[in-house]
């Protein structure tokens, strides 16, 4: 279970950033007073544009990031009292983590397994499961470098999971992959559910959430604009599907239209 | 503390499964030093050889006969051009400063019989020289001609003046004591070493520290592997320790490598290319005591580096940026280094208390055997402490979201 209440995080900005991104306030509001509540066996969806907030959301909760106001829980865990109890429960995938190209897929499963504390057999028959599921075994023994960029994020998702973490959140888990893949993580993600983990993604993709997240969040500039499954958001945006109810909440929160 | 031997464990598969990495921390330094020292043995062997072989042309005002004689008579006398009292000397100063011709000798006018009829109270005859020392080619023939030629010519005159030269002579200096010289030969040895020694295992040492210090902590912070180990359940402190130590591990062995081999192939490279001087009686024997110290010296200042090293590299952005910071650090490293080669002289006891320049002189002190145990333990202690405060500071860094998610 995931809780956040009032969760803010402000970024001081050093005057190299203040200067790249054109203001003369020395801070930026991230993410301002979210609370949310994500149970076990469930997929929870954070939406929103580029820039919204959800990665610094997700960093928050996989104890990268010290909330600046606020407090998160997972699996009743503190994430700042409590980081490392926290990380033993995770499993945490974002576009900017990657896998060390110098390394094998296999290698780096079996060191993170150790670093997770999980036994050798365990090691070898999670190792055996995922890779066989992302269809890894074939290249499991060549350097992440030489793989395809599916192939990367694969090995990355399966390597996440070696410790078969109750909680999974996945940074945006089918950007840059081609139909076939995203349609494997996404049915591994639903069997993640079926077994009763949390899983928190965040996405832009609004089919993708549509179809896969039980409840959802929107978030835009660092704000919940709205937060239910999809037939309640629908209902109070009066819409037929996400894309137009994402563009009314847009709207709503721009006062003008979403163009 | 598990996770220390974990990321150690990783940290020397990731170098020992590259074999370019490989080669260019352990091969290459090795090759390109032992290569340079033969290249400049061999320079100054050609060089000196060249001097020596060297023809000198020398001009000579007003010469005796009997100076003419002689020289006719020594070989190597060069290009000889003898000139009269009246012949202008212009000339032959502008081929000096040139470089063309190598000395002008002149002779007062009637030095022959000057010698000749001199009495007590005249004014004593006068050879006069004339080379250029920015040449080595006129310094040599100067010197040649000072020595060889016409040192001998005034023994001989003099000798048919007083007869017996020895009446004169009063006494010698060590004419038959070649054991003039009372040392310590291994201690005169030490010190040479000494002063070399400190200066080279630096450079190697801070040179291998330097490139992978900052790939085993910029480098993955940019390639975005370091947040993958900084979510998993492991202390921040034992992911620290684990690439200080594989750190330390990788740069003992670099420098081991390099002691070894220098060791190995100096002799050889001496004997072959000439200036075997330099390496005379460079046997030299530790006591087990000396030995352990110097390993800790070393042990403590692989420590004090690398974690200085990773500490400029945790702050670093990119690899670019971590370099710029850790190139002003490793000009100071070699300044400290460089100063036991010229100041050979006793160092005061607070001077053991600053890192980096007290392993320098320790190290110095220890090869010309005069380093004190209170001398080794403060020095071992203060380089210990330097390193565990830069690594408590790199724990902390870690922690940092601002130094590790650039946040």
């Amino acid at each position: 279970m995931i809780e956040i209440n009032n969760l803010t995080k402000i970024y001081k900005l050093s005057r190299k950033q203040m200067h790249q991104v054109k203001t003369k306030k020395n801070m930026t509001t991230a993410i301002e007073n979210l609370s949310l509540r994500a149970e076990d066996g469930q997929i929870f969806g954070l939406l929103g544009p580029n820039g919204a907030g959800k990665t610094t959301a997700l960093r928050c909760i996989a104890t990268l990031l010290k909330p600046t106001e606020g407090e998160i829980r997972v699996s009743g865990f503190d994430t700042v009292t409590r980081s490392q109890d926290v990380r033993k429960k995770i499993g945490f995938l974002t576009n900017d983590i990657k896998l060390d190209p110098q390394f094998s897929p296999r290698y780096l499963f079996e060191f993170f397994g150790r670093l997770h504390g999980v036994s050798k057999d365990e090691v070898d028959a999670r190792r055996e499961e995922l890779f066989e599921y992302f269809g890894i075994t074939g290249f499991q023994d060549k350097k992440v470098d030489e793989l395809s960029t599916g192939m990367k994020q694969k090995a990355a998702i399966a390597v996440s999971l070696v410790h078969d973490p109750e909680v999974i959140i996945f940074d945006e888990p089918t950007n840059g992959l081609d139909i076939v893949t995203a349609r494997s993580v996404t049915d591994y993600l639903k069997m993640l559910k079926g077994r009763g983990k949390l899983v928190i993604i965040s996405t832009h993709i609004m089919t993708e959430a549509e179809k896969l997240c039980d409840r959802i969040a929107v978030i835009i500039e660092g704000r919940k604009v709205i937060e239910g499954s999809l037939d309640e958001i629908l209902e109070s945006t009066g819409t037929e599907n996400l894309e137009e109810a994402f563009f009314e909440l847009y709207r709503q929160v721009n006062g003008g239209t979403a163009q | 503390m598990k996770g220390i031997g974990y990321i150690m464990k990783k940290e020397l598969t990731r170098v020992f499964s590259d074999k370019k990495l490989v080669l260019s921390l352990f091969v290459f330094p090795v090759a390109l030093i032992i290569g340079m020292y033969a290249l400049i043995g061999n320079l100054t062997a050609n060089a000196e050889e060249n001097v020596n072989a060297h023809e000198p042309a020398v001009y000579i005002q007003n010469s005796p006969d009997d100076f003419r004689e002689i020289l006719e008579s020594v070989k190597g006398a060069g290009d000889l051009k003898f000139m009269d009292a009246g012949d202008d000397l212009e000339v032959a100063k502008e081929e000096i400063r040139q470089g063309i011709a190598e000395l002008i000798i002149v002779f007062d006018e009637g030095f022959a019989e000057a010698v000749q009829d001199y009495k007590t109270g005249d004014a004593i005859p006068q050879i006069r020289t004339f080379y250029n020392p920015s040449e080595e080619y006129s310094e040599a023939a100067r010197s040649f001609y000072l020595n060889g030629i016409i040192e001998p010519y005034r023994q001989t005159i003099l000798a048919g003046r007083i007869g017996d030269v020895e009446r004169i002579t009063v006494f010698t200096i060590d004419s038959d004591n070649p054991d003039m010289m009372i040392q310590d030969e291994e201690k005169a040895t030490g010190k040479m070493l000494g002063s070399m020694l400190p200066y080279f295992i630096t450079l190697i040492l801070f040179a291998g520290a330097m490139n992978l210090g900052i790939d085993a902590i910029t480098g993955e912070k940019e390639r975005g592997t370091m947040a993958s180990m900084l979510i998993s359940p492991i202390n921040r402190s034992s992911i620290v320790l684990g690439k200080v130590f594989s750190l330390m591990i990788l740069c003992g062995l670099s420098a081991a490598i390099y002691v070894i081999s220098m060791v190995l192939a100096l002799p050889h490279i001496s004997t072959t290319f000439g200036g075997g001087d330099i390496l005379e009686g460079m046997t030299i024997r530790f006591t087990p005591v000396q030995i352990i110290e110097m390993i800790c010296i070393v042990v403590v200042l692989v420590f004090l580096y690398v974690a200085i090293i990773s500490l400029a590299a945790v702050f670093a952005k990119t690899v670019k940026e971590g370099t710029a910071y850790v190139t002003p650090i490793y000009i100071f490293v070699l300044g400290a280094g460089m100063v036991t080669m010229f100041n050979q002289g006793d160092s005061a006891l607070y001077y053991y208390m600053i890192p980096l320049y007290n392993s320098s002189i320790a190290l110095r002190d220890l090869f010309a055997r005069d380093l004190s145990l209170l001398e080794f333990a403060i020095t071992f202690i203060s380089t210990l402490a330097a390193g565990g405060i830069l690594t408590a500071v790199i724990v902390k860094a870690f922690n940092s979201e601002k130094v590790m998610m650039n946040a």
